[in-house]
């Protein structure tokens, strides 16, 4: 019984630091989680397959549309999905619309991460939540 | 009357009292001089008007007795003529005894010519006489015969006797006399001068400060002032003079000493030792901050050399005098102070007395250690938030590849192990066999260089990481922390810490706790605060790898105010000053390269100091240990105020 049996859940990757946003995917790839890529926030809004979509991991500084307006535009259509934030901005703070989508410091990951398998963890522990 | 000469007893009452008490004080012999001049006077002039009254008398009786002898030629000569010439013997001797009968003569005597003689009375010494003879003339018609010599002798010494007897009433009298004048002559001077006198030898004999107050009054009739009433108005004006003059001088000595506590409570309030030395070099004024510094209390130090009192000065008395020759102020900042195992540090500034009649210096020495330990404090923080700001600037543009490295490298190691199906799938496709990838691998040194360059990139991320602590973050959430759980929980950690385990075996270090019972929890960024923590553990652990065996950290924990105190202390080698100084600096490290980033202490400091708003410090001895002290407030938002440490 494979993910996409079950209408595979999947985790989009919003990043415009190809190297991050790739070796990340490759890793979760490893691990068994699948991804879709995206380098801007315009870019993914617009991408086919989005329903797929449970779990997104957006980076803040983006060309164009920023992370958080992303993350705003993506909860209002699609209010299920759960966010994580992979930011290099040292000074990132939480706002209080996001707080109240559901972010929390812990679903804030600074760049870099020296082990990914944080990730791999708060990924699976964001899909535990979205599935139930 | 009976007034006056009750007033007269009374004074005489008062003047024997008096007399008899200023005599017991060996005084007051006026009355009495006086007394025996005049009666010495009364002996001279009792005897002299004695005298004087003798002669006249004497004289007169004479004159008398002459008189009467005179008489006989008159009354008796005649009639004794004639009896003689009709030489009736019987009537002859009758009238010698006639005038035998007359007073004072002793004798008569009536002599012829043929030698006839009739004598009656007594015979006595010529001396003693006075005597008269009478020629007995006899008047026979035209011829006048003498017939005979009548001799007279009056009796002087008769007068005499009638003088002496005399001489006794006229003493008495007249020693009487002038007694009563004398005594009247006292007792006037007695009643307007003597007892006057009395009454102020009494009273300057008595006076002293506390009785001056007393003024002099005499038992005097007021009336028109006389020469006393002068003395004594002119003795009570000096009186008030002097009482005026002693308040003067009472109310200008307080003032004085008013002015003078004054002044010394303020050198004693100043927090700088204020010492002044003469030309000599011996101390004249010595401070509070001076006895407490040095030990001596200031009436032991005044008068004495300045070496000799202060040997351990930062300065010399030959500075001192220089100082006072050259006639400007002398000023050493900073100069190194021991004071026990503390080092500190003072400025000495010499001022050279030069106002005034007085020469010497004022050495003023201000402890400004604390100034200095504050300046490297503050260079330290600066240097930080600089390095901070640096690092915020960056740090995106940085941890961008580094993530890029990471992760990429990452994703390569977990390529190359053969626990992955898509990794064996792959391996198969290309029909090769990953166990000799990984042995080739291995065998050239790709799975060490993989591994090399993830730890170089975990290393340049912890130091951006670090880097980036320092800058000043606003309203970040607090926790209260129960400081000694978190104490016990990064002792746990350090004993697990892989890197610290490859060093040391932290089972041997011994752990001495010293924790103040039901100690506050402090409001912080427990994270952070055992980052701190772990720094200093992790330091003092490696510190201690030199030494084999007794090892032992001790951990304090207890209030402090309105913060708390933590300590940590490790016996290891310690460091020397110039050490301690920079060991906060970031990038400044003793270890080897590779073995830390250098910021470990200069991120704690931040963290506490900054982040925190405490005090971090660090006290070492070389040969026996450091100690690193850590305040943390108990009021968020509140900065411990500088030189809260001490």
């Amino acid at each position: 019984m494979t993910a996409d049996a079950r209408g595979e859940r999947r985790v989009l990757l919003l990043d415009d630091e190809p190297t991050i946003r790739e070796s990340l995917g490759e890793y979760l790839e490893d691990c068994g989680i699948s991804t879709v890529q995206a380098e801007s926030g315009e870019e993914a809004l617009a991408m086919d397959g989005l329903d797929a979509v449970a779990v997104a991991v957006v980076d803040i500084r983006l060309g164009g549309m920023d992370g958080l307006a992303f993350i705003k535009a993506f909860h209002a259509r699609r209010p299920g999905v759960r966010f994580l934030i992979h930011t290099g901005s040292t000074d990132f703070q939480l706002d209080p619309e996001l707080r109240a989508i559901g972010l929390t410091e812990r679903e804030v990951i600074f760049k870099p991460v020296l082990d990914m398998s944080v990730f791999e963890r708060a990924i699976r522990r964001k899909l535990a939540e979205a599935g139930s | 009357m009976s007034r006056p000469i009750f007033a007269w007893r009374k004074a005489g009452a008062r003047m024997t009292l008096l007399s008899h008490f200023l005599r017991s004080q060996g005084a007051g012999r006026l009355g009495r001089r006086l007394l025996i001049r005049i009666l010495l006077g009364i002996v001279f002039f009792t005897a002299l008007g004695t005298m004087v009254q003798l002669t006249i008398d004497y004289r007169k009786d004479l004159h008398v007795l002459e008189g009467q002898l005179e008489q006989v030629r008159s009354s008796r000569v005649p009639s004794l003529t004639s009896s003689l010439w009709h030489l009736d013997e019987a009537q002859v001797i009758s009238q010698l005894e006639g005038i035998l009968d007359l007073r004072d003569v002793k004798f008569a005597r009536v002599v012829t010519p043929d030698g006839l003689e009739f004598f009656r009375g007594e015979k006595a010494e010529e001396k003693a006489l006075v005597i008269r003879q009478f020629p007995l003339l006899y008047q026979a018609f035209d011829r006048t015969e003498e017939i005979g010599v009548l001799t007279v002798a009056g009796d002087r010494s008769a007068v005499l006797g009638r003088i002496k007897d005399k001489i006794l009433v006229i003493v008495v009298t007249q020693g009487v006399q002038f007694m009563l004048v004398a005594v009247l002559i006292v007792a006037i001077v007695h009643m307007l001068v003597t007892r006057h006198l009395r009454r102020m030898a009494l009273y300057t004999s008595e006076l002293n400060i506390d009785r001056l107050q007393e003024p002099l009054v005499l038992d005097k009739a007021s009336g028109t002032p006389d020469e006393i009433d002068i003395v004594v108005n002119a003795f009570n004006a000096m009186r008030e003079n002097l009482l005026r003059d002693i308040r003067q001088k009472e109310e200008a000595e307080a003032k004085l000493k008013a002015a003078e506590g004054y002044i010394r409570n303020i050198l004693d309030s100043m927090p700088s030792l204020l010492i002044a030395v003469d030309e000599e070099g011996r101390v004249t004024q010595w401070n509070q901050p001076a006895a407490r510094m040095t030990g001596v209390p200031a009436e032991d130090a005044l008068g004495r050399e300045f070496a000799d009192v202060y040997p351990e000065a930062p300065l010399t008395t030959e500075q001192i005098m220089a100082a006072m020759k050259g006639g400007v102020p002398v000023k050493e900042a900073k100069v190194p102070r021991k004071d026990g195992d503390v080092v500190g540090y003072v400025d000495v500034t010499v001022y050279p007395l030069e106002t005034g009649s007085v020469r010497g210096a004022v050495v003023r020495i201000d402890d400004v250690s604390e100034r200095v330990r504050l300046e490297e404090m503050m260079i330290q923080s600066e240097k930080m938030v600089s390095i901070g700001g640096l690092a915020a600037g960056m740090a995106h543009e940085i941890n961008n590849p580094l993530a890029g490295i990471l992760q990429n490298a990452q994703v390569i190691r977990n390529r190359i192990s053969s626990e992955l199906p898509a990794n064996r799938s792959a391996a198969d496709a290309v029909g090769i066999d990953l166990q000799s990838l990984h042995a080739y691998l291995d065998r050239r040194g790709c799975l060490r260089m993989m591994d090399s360059i993830m730890e170089s990139g975990q290393r340049a991320a912890r130091i951006v990481e670090n880097m980036l602590s320092f800058s000043r973050k606003g309203n970040v959430e607090r926790a209260k922390v129960d400081i000694c759980a978190l104490l016990d929980r990064t002792v746990e950690l350090a004993a697990n810490d892989y890197d610290l385990k490859r060093q040391y075996d932290f089972r041997r270090i011994r752990i001495v706790r010293e924790y103040e019972a039901d100690l506050p929890f402090v409001p912080c960024e427990e994270s952070k605060i055992q980052q701190v923590f772990f720094n200093l553990i992790r330091n003092g652990a490696q510190a201690m790898a030199a030494r084999q065996s007794e090892a032992c950290f001790v951990l304090r924990a207890r209030s402090w105010g309105d913060a708390v105190r933590i300590e940590i202390s490790d016996n290891g080698p310690g460091m020397p000053e110039e050490l301690r100084k920079r060991i906060f600096e970031p990038f400044f490290t003793t270890k080897k390269v590779g073995e830390g980033t250098g910021l470990g202490l200069s991120v704690s400091y931040f963290i506490v100091v900054e982040n925190h708003g405490g005090q971090m410090e660090v006290e070492s001895v070389p040969g026996q240990g450091t100690t690193f002290t850590v305040i943390l407030p108990l009021t968020p938002g509140v900065k411990i105020a500088e030189g809260g440490l001490r």
